[in-house]
């Protein structure tokens, strides 16, 4: 993909002037990150993780993001396998419907979700006649994080599904697989990249999420507080202790970036082996 | 790329009128403000441009916690007037040499403010703790603060059985979020959201989506608004000019006109 590119940029001229206009941008993206990396001694780093609203967040943040992860691509991945196969008449509607929360303000989705689970909400009596509370729940907090990541894996999801040689599922269903097979052991490794990249950028999305999660989960040191709340917080009472949040939130965003960058090509190691055995069982299990 | 280039300027121009310490401009004038006194200052700031003689100039009014504007000034905000809802972040300020002329002119009382339905069947302060969710101000907020030192008044003053959890104990188990300004702790209620939440008095007076409790006298903390002069942000603008308005528009409000508008919102003034 890439050379093909550089050869038509370089018929057309140098380079150069590309970069010096790109290189404030990319000073922009990236020197705040390193401030933040330099601003704040070991000692100030230390004191905030000692703080008691640092742990709590911490592994509300963990646990939370992860049950959402595991929703996102247990729902989206089947989403995203129709939304590439189906009828586009049908699914451009859904399409649609999957992107509105990235458009949407975070504090619009916040609202939108407590007039939906709230106590006045489309679904608050239902809720509450069974003794199910949600907002100001832990469940709250993940519901607001799957509703803003979901797009994100689907979108990826969908797309590598799309890139998916249609030829080769036929091969996969002539040589005796099931369609859940041919789906399975055909379909998600090829895409596999694609759903690991879509689902990494998700679970950032998630581990991020702050304007929903503070309208419609609340703020409880605990309970709620996740660690962009406790940032929030802590900026009003120690601020190192939301630098401290914030060095370890963008530690771990960065170690996700790397991996994102890193696994599709491990996985396009590892799937040419795994596709060639999905094909090769397929052929086993011919009559 | 000669049309990016010209974007790119054209978005720098459009930056540029947004500005809010903006060269061109003339003078004008900016209040930071607690979120329980937004009503109460856009009143004063009302009456202050009705009485002035020269001409008109633009306030901009900002209003969040008490401690969430002192850090923004801490940060370098383009503030002129500083009004907070505790001594304690305007005396930090003070301190630090950004806000003088500090003075009292207003006190407010605290209360429990419950939905109109009254979910949870709240009929004192001491049914509290029947609250299954209740709101309150973080510990930084002045609102957060206040409540907990009523809070530990109302345990001190009535003892728990025996077996029993202290008052405070057994109401602070039943917070499920805790908010950084009043209004946003009093929303929660508004929305149904909450069963109560602990407001100050003023917050209460004349919505009729809410029920108001008073705490009892022994548990009642009053809570002290203080204004001071918020020195070395004007920022680009005349600031000798940006002093003399800033201080007019402290005089009103220490004035009687001023007095009248404060009690006229539910506060106190002092003697």
């Amino acid at each position: 993909m890439t050379p093909p590119t550089s050869r038509i940029v370089a018929g057309v001229g140098s380079r150069w002037p590309l970069l010096i206009l790109g290189a404030p941008m990319v000073l922009l993206l990236a020197v705040p990150f390193l401030a933040l990396g330099f601003s704040s001694s070991p000692a100030d780093v230390s004191a905030g993780i000692a703080d008691p609203i640092f742990g709590p967040a911490l592994w509300l943040s963990v646990r939370t993001t992860l049950v959402s992860l595991v929703i996102v691509v247990l729902a989206g991945t089947p989403l995203a396998w129709w939304l590439a196969v189906g009828v586009p008449s049908r699914t451009r509607v859904v399409e649609v419907l999957v992107d509105l929360p990235i458009v949407m303000p975070p504090a619009v989705v916040g609202i939108a979700l407590l007039q939906t689970f709230g106590r006045g909400g489309v679904f608050g009596p239902l809720l509450e006649s069974m003794g199910v509370q949600v907002p100001f729940t832990a469940t709250a907090v993940v519901l607001a994080q799957v509703v803003v990541s979901a797009p994100f894996y689907v979108q990826a999801a969908a797309a590598a599904f799309r890139r998916v040689e249609p030829d080769l599922l036929i091969v996969g269903r002539t040589l005796g697989q099931s369609s859940r097979g041919a789906f399975l052991r055909i379909a998600v490794p090829l895409a596999l990249p694609g759903l690991v990249g879509g689902a990494a950028l998700a679970w950032a999305r998630a581990l991020g999420e702050f304007g929903a999660t503070l309208l419609f989960a609340g703020n409880l040191t605990g309970t709620t507080q996740t660690m962009p709340l406790a940032i929030y917080q802590a900026l009003e009472s120690d601020v190192r202790v939301a630098v401290a949040l914030s060095l370890v939130l963008a530690a771990v965003s960065v170690l996700l970036l790397v991996a994102l960058r890193a696994a599709p090509r491990a996985w396009g190691l590892l799937h040419s082996s795994t596709l060639a055995r999905g094909v090769r069982s397929a052929g086993e299990a011919r009559p | 790329m000669r049309a990016g280039l010209v974007a790119f300027l054209a978005s720098l121009l459009l930056l540029g009128g947004c500005d809010p310490t903006g060269g061109a401009g003339g003078p004008r004038l900016y209040l930071f403000v607690p979120s329980s006194m937004a009503d109460l200052t856009d009143a004063v700031t009302a009456e202050f441009l009705r009485v002035r003689k020269t001409e008109p100039i633009p306030v901009y009014q900002s209003s969040a916690g008490s401690q969430t504007l002192r850090i923004q000034i801490e940060g370098g905000a383009p503030a002129d007037v500083f009004i907070s809802a505790d001594p304690e972040h305007i005396a930090a300020l003070e301190e630090a040499g950004l806000v003088r002329d500090v003075r009292t002119f207003a006190y407010n009382g605290l209360a429990v403010v419950v939905p109109a339905d009254n979910p949870a069947g709240i009929e004192s302060f001491w049914d509290l703790p029947r609250a299954e969710r209740l709101v309150i101000g973080t510990p930084e907020v002045p609102i957060g603060r206040y409540t907990r030192l009523m809070l530990a008044q109302a345990a001190a003053a009535r003892p728990p059985g025996p077996g029993e959890a202290r008052f405070d104990e057994r109401v602070m188990a039943r917070v499920v979020s805790e908010e950084t300004n009043v209004r946003l702790v009093r929303s929660k209620v508004e929305l149904g959201e909450a069963d109560a939440a602990v407001v100050y008095r003023t917050d209460a007076l004349g919505r009729h989506d809410l029920l108001m409790i008073p705490p009892p006298p022994e548990a009642d903390v009053l809570a002290e608004y203080r204004v001071g002069l918020v020195v070395g942000r004007s920022q680009g603008r005349e600031p000798d000019l940006v002093r003399v308005t800033a201080e007019s528009w402290i005089d009103l409000l220490l004035s009687d006109a001023g007095r009248r508008i404060v009690s006229a919102h539910g506060f106190v003034v002092p003697r």
